[in-house]
């Protein structure tokens, strides 16, 4: 359990076209002098998916360690495909992660027996005056015929939920002191079938400056 | 007078430890069939949103009439399911009734719920004692009576985020026992350690100190 296992990075069972996905969410908060402390609080938020669990995420819960030097989010993944996806993958998928302050971005590669192969991306940055813009992107594709097929069916659908839900958390947390557009959505195949983001090799480390 | 007491027959000792080897039998049987039905269901596309609707709408009944204590215990119920997701989910949901700036609700909660929190943190799934870490976090200073549970999982686990939100517990708690401080500079000076600045940062917190590396022997 968590550690045990396949933890490499699977990015060699890539097949086909990638899909890209992205989420964001705008919080405004009413004084400009208290962003650079808020953009502090939702970095650190993001890179330990302290949202994650709860809340309007009815898909899935997270575990995180660090092994070997390198940090690893654990997610529980029986509900994103249901029952197909018990059948095919084991039922904690790991996600190698490491993040960088300078620029509040947090990055996870697709590790192990995970149901995808790719790369998402987490980042809050002053879009403007009061305004901090929150995003998460991803290129992926499903790892193996059988997940290519769960993902027709339902994983898809599911895989968004996870994260629009985890964005909806993070607007509830912050909605006595912040003004707050919908969760926006998109999810299109990626242009050219490509992904122009590869995993870092060697691990760049848990934080960098 | 001399009382005698019969000493146990062959026959007897062996039903006793056939009977007591059924009633463990059965103690895993239930269990194992109450843990299969559960993943069984939990695998049945909807049942975990059914157990977030649930859970919230108890949540919300609670914050409605904190006077009334019947959906508080319904989930701390929840935070006792073999059922991984359940478990998880019931205790983020007491987490956050754990953090609602209603001290009446958080007091409530941390009277009612902190034994179930604290059987999180000994659980052997480290989904679990994460959000469990996590929900005692989130009490802030009411989660006093958990600090010597807190410090075992910070000895145990401190590889795991659940090391990170057991640091911040403790910060918040802001008890300063010789093995809080201990288990800081455990945490602080472990390798692979999840949570070496908030250690630090804590244990400055609570002394006024900094750590050093000298102070690495416990």
């Amino acid at each position: 359990v968590n550690g045990s296992g396949n933890l490499q990075l699977n990015w060699e069972e890539r097949r086909g076209n990638f899909n890209h996905s992205r989420h964001e969410l705008s919080l405004t908060f009413a004084a400009e002098a208290s962003i650079p402390g808020k953009l502090g609080a939702i970095y650190d938020g993001l890179k330990e998916f302290d949202h994650f669990n709860g809340g309007r995420n009815d898909v899935a819960v997270k575990s995180t360690r660090i092994i070997n030097g390198v940090k690893y989010v654990f997610f529980d993944s029986l509900g994103i495909f249901s029952w197909l996806s018990d059948r095919i993958n084991p039922r904690e998928v790991p996600v190698r992660v490491w993040s960088r302050k300078s620029d509040r971005l947090v990055v996870g590669d697709t590790a192990g027996k995970h149901m995808l192969v790719g790369q998402r991306q987490w980042q809050a940055e002053n879009s403007q005056g009061a305004s901090i813009l929150l995003t998460t992107e991803s290129y992926d594709q499903p790892r193996g015929l059988l997940n290519r097929i769960g993902m027709r069916m339902m994983g898809l659908e599911r895989q968004l939920r996870v994260w629009k839900s985890y964005f909806e958390n993070i607007k509830d947390h912050y909605s006595s002191e912040a003004d707050a557009a919908d969760v926006e959505e998109s999810s299109s195949p990626a242009p050219g079938g490509g992904s122009p983001w590869l995993p870092e090799n060697p691990y760049p480390g848990v934080e960098m400056p | 007078m001399r009382v005698i007491t019969p000493s146990p027959q062959p026959e007897d000792k062996r039903i006793a430890s056939l009977l007591s080897y059924l009633r463990i039998l059965y103690t895993h049987l239930l269990l194992d069939i109450s843990s299969l039905y559960e993943a069984i269901l939990d695998t049945l596309p909807g049942d975990r949103a059914r157990i977030a609707r649930r859970l919230s709408a108890l949540a919300e009944q609670f914050i409605k009439e904190p006077s009334k204590i019947e959906p508080l215990m319904k989930i701390d119920h929840a935070a006792k399911s073999h059922h991984r997701f359940k478990r998880c989910y019931a205790l983020d949901t007491l987490g956050r009734l754990g953090s609602q700036p209603q001290e009446f609700i958080s007091t409530q909660v941390a009277q009612t719920t902190i034994p179930t929190q604290v059987d999180g943190l000994l659980s052997d799934d480290q989904f679990i004692r994460e959000a469990a870490s996590q929900a005692l976090f989130r009490l802030g200073k009411l989660a006093a009576p958990a600090k010597d549970a807190l410090v075992a999982v910070l000895l145990k686990h401190v590889t795991e985020g659940t090391a990170r939100y057991a640091v911040l517990a403790l910060r918040e708690i802001k008890d300063k026992s010789p093995e809080v401080l201990n288990a800081l500079k455990h945490v602080a000076f472990a390798s692979d350690s999840y949570a070496t600045e908030e250690a630090e940062e804590a244990y400055l917190k609570l002394t006024g100190e900094h750590l050093q590396r000298s102070q690495r022997e416990l």
